[in-house]
């Protein structure tokens, strides 16, 4: 393995093309990721064509490489404006936002860095040394039940996050489910809740509505709070976290390394799921899962090293059997096919040598992350002294623009500022965004993966539940539910005091 | 100690929701010969998990009350309008002018709607030095057309009314 990795890292830096390209890729991947809408999709869409003229090996590099930075590059945006860069980073926000609020943006920062980096340094390692057998396992293993069963285990942690009650934050994460069956159903492609609109028709797309619940929902959140006497603005620090604090996380850090993995070997899944499960799990495994969402390292570090660590693993299912991870995995099968070539087992067997430039490519990228991002903690954080009401134009045009962008529809737009409405409604009266969000991004997985599972097992629980990981994953979720009822109904009333979110 | 007409509301509201997102899954009851759940299985789950949780919400409510009662409370929920001057006034123009902005987008175009858009809104955030929220207008304005417009040539509307869209098209050719 030392050797081919090394041979890839010549491959790689010896051919100034491939080397000036690896440097865009990941500076392009960071910047793209950073702005919400527009990504780091839109980027490799636009360079897809120009992969032609390169070679196979630069074209997958390319885009291995923007994968990994613009993973990450959301996370800052997130953090600094509560506007998520990408889906995957809106659990980052979740305590991210906070922390900046609490005057410890740097410290989020860093912890997201750092995170970043390393989770996507161990994913590649793992990549590297078990794509094969790993890819052929999870084929085997894993199929829809199961990540039905995923999702389910999931979501009953959600009402944990961020709401005054336990009800509320069902609700919260109800209507993000409701909201998710808007548009074709995933089986007949019967349109539901469209009312014979034509934008309704495809759906409520979740990146406008996740621009509103954030970004929208801040600005007019503080705008309201400067309206009423009430805004104090942040305290702006460039404290890197330290090593201590790192150590005391180190379950956290390896938990959501293994999910975030886990979550990118399945096709179709990806960092999204990644990310939220990670968080998720932290809420899960927390002594006080309370404390999440009023700006804790933990609710950085757990999603952030979760969907860095996806990323390598989203190249397991596409070099070893063909089949993309995501939307930027999919968009590498077209490169493949541009050359001529079909991602699969053969590709281990014919092109050893773009496997393991890809392989080296990802390992280098999470490693730049971790330099230009330590870089990154000195100089955006500045961007916080910035008097706030000079930023909320700035953040709504941005936010505007991504909306606009996905689809090129204003619709989109208007879209976006009732999310925020919703939102900024919604948080005062102790309701959960995180909850919406987590609703809508797994709604579709969930309702599409139950339906392809209930046609595998013909309908019936019993060969449902007889599957192993179901089985773990519907009881220990079960048990999570049937828990936090119990203390929501026996325990203390609520207080009316504030909650976070 | 009764609970209030706010928290009344609040059940009252999830169950119409949950009632009218019931009967308007009729619409979509046509079965699918795949699957027999069709499409409003799914949302019907959800609907019914949605009366559940209100029904709890109100349980949290009543107990909520009682808990009060007995530790002799009469304080109110804390919240209640800022005393600030022209809050309301001020928090309706927050919400209301990114509306605005959105309705008359494909009509105006963002070229020429942004800096105005961009001139209120520091305007209603508490600005009131008219060099400032020029200077900032026109920078933000900048910022946004060098790096979509110019760098990474994403799309934006151009209006569809005649002065405004002219002026779009002028400014983009000019970018070039």
């Amino acid at each position: 393995m030392l050797e081919n990795f090394m041979a890839g890292t010549i491959a790689l830096f010896s051919s100034p093309t491939s080397a000036l390209l690896f440097v865009a890729g990941v500076l392009g991947g960071m910047i793209f990721g950073a702005i919400p809408g527009v990504s780091m999709l839109t980027l490799a869409a636009i360079l897809l064509p120009f992969t032609a003229k390169l070679s196979a090996t630069d074209g997958i590099m390319l885009f291995s490489v923007i994968y990994c930075a613009g993973v990450f590059g959301g996370a800052i945006t997130a953090i600094l404006f509560n506007i998520p860069g990408a889906p995957e980073n809106a659990p980052t926000a979740f305590d991210g936002y906070q922390m900046t609020l609490k005057g410890q943006a740097g410290k989020a920062v860093g912890a997201a860095v750092m995170c970043s980096a390393f989770g996507g340094i161990a994913s590649a390692l793992l990549m590297m040394v078990a794509t094969k057998p790993i890819a052929e396992w999870a084929i085997r293993v894993f199929g829809p039940p199961e990540i039905f069963a995923l999702v389910f285990f999931g979501l009953t942690v959600a009402s944990s996050v961020g709401a005054r009650t336990l009800w509320k934050g069902w609700l919260s994460v109800l209507l993000g489910l409701m909201i998710a069956t808007i548009g074709p159903d995933p089986v007949g492609g019967i349109p539901r809740y469209s009312f014979g609109i034509t934008y309704l028709l495809a759906g409520i797309h979740f990146i406008p509505t996740i621009l509103g619940f954030f970004a929208v929902a801040e600005v007019f959140n503080v705008a309201e709070k400067r309206a009423a006497g009430e805004y104090k603005a942040p305290r702006m620090s460039l404290d890197f976290p330290s090593f201590r604090e790192f150590w005391e996380l180190k379950l956290a850090f390896v938990r959501s390394l293994l999910i975030g993995f886990f979550c990118g070997i399945l096709p179709g899944i990806g960092a999204v799921l990644a990310a939220f499960m990670g968080y998720n799990e932290a809420v899960r495994w927390s002594r006080n899962p309370k404390k999440f969402g009023t700006g804790v390292l933990e609710g950085v570090v757990s999603p952030e090293t979760a969907n860095n660590a996806a990323t390598g693993a989203a190249m397991i299912p596409l070099l070893a059997l063909g089949l993309p991870g995501g939307a930027l995995t999919a968009m590498m099968v077209s490169v493949f096919q541009m050359h001529d070539m079909e991602p699969g087992p053969l590709v281990f067997v014919n092109s050893g040598e773009l496997v393991w430039v890809v392989f080296a490519a990802m390992f280098y990228a999470n490693c730049s992350i971790f330099f230009l991002g330590w870089l990154q903690t000195k100089t955006v954080v500045h961007m916080l002294r910035i008097p706030f009401h000079y930023l909320a134009p700035g953040i709504l045009m941005l936010a505007t623009v991504g909306a606009f962008a996905v689809r090129n529809l204003v619709i989109d737009v208007i879209v976006m500022f009732v999310a925020g409405i919703v939102a900024f409604l919604m948080r005062r009266t102790g309701y959960s965004v995180a909850g919406i969000v987590l609703g809508l991004i797994l709604g579709d997985i969930g309702e599409q993966n139950f339906a392809q599972a209930m046609q595998m097992v013909h309908y019936d629980p019993a060969v449902f539940l007889g599957r192993p990981i179901v089985a773990i994953l519907v009881a220990g979720g079960v048990l999570t539910l049937a828990v936090n009822i119990v203390k929501a109904v026996r325990g203390p009333a609520p207080s009316a005091g504030n909650q976070p979110g | 100690m009764r609970i209030t007409r706010g928290e009344l509301f609040e059940v009252a509201f999830w169950l119409a929701f949950a009632a009218a997102a019931y009967a308007l899954s009729f619409r979509f009851d046509q079965p699918i010969e795949i699957y027999r759940f069709g499409a409003n299985g799914w949302p019907r789950v959800v609907i019914l998990l949605i009366v559940l949780a209100a029904l709890g919400q109100l349980l949290a409510h009543v107990r909520a009350r009682f808990a009060r009662r007995e530790r002799g409370s009469t304080a109110p929920f804390p919240g209640g309008a800022a005393s600030e001057p022209g809050y309301a006034t001020r928090v309706a123009a927050i919400l209301i002018t990114p509306f605005v902005f959105a309705f008359l987008l494909e009509g105006v175009g963002f070229y020429s709607l942004a800096p105005f858009f961009v001139a209120a809104f520091l305007y209603i955030g508490g600005e009131r030095r008219w060099g400032r929220i020029i200077g900032i207008s026109l920078f933000i304005y900048a910022l946004m057309i060098l790096l979509f417009a110019k760098l990474l040539f994403v799309g934006l509307p151009v209006g569809n009314w005649h002065p405004f869209y002219d002026f779009s098209n002028w400014l983009l050719v000019l970018l070039q």
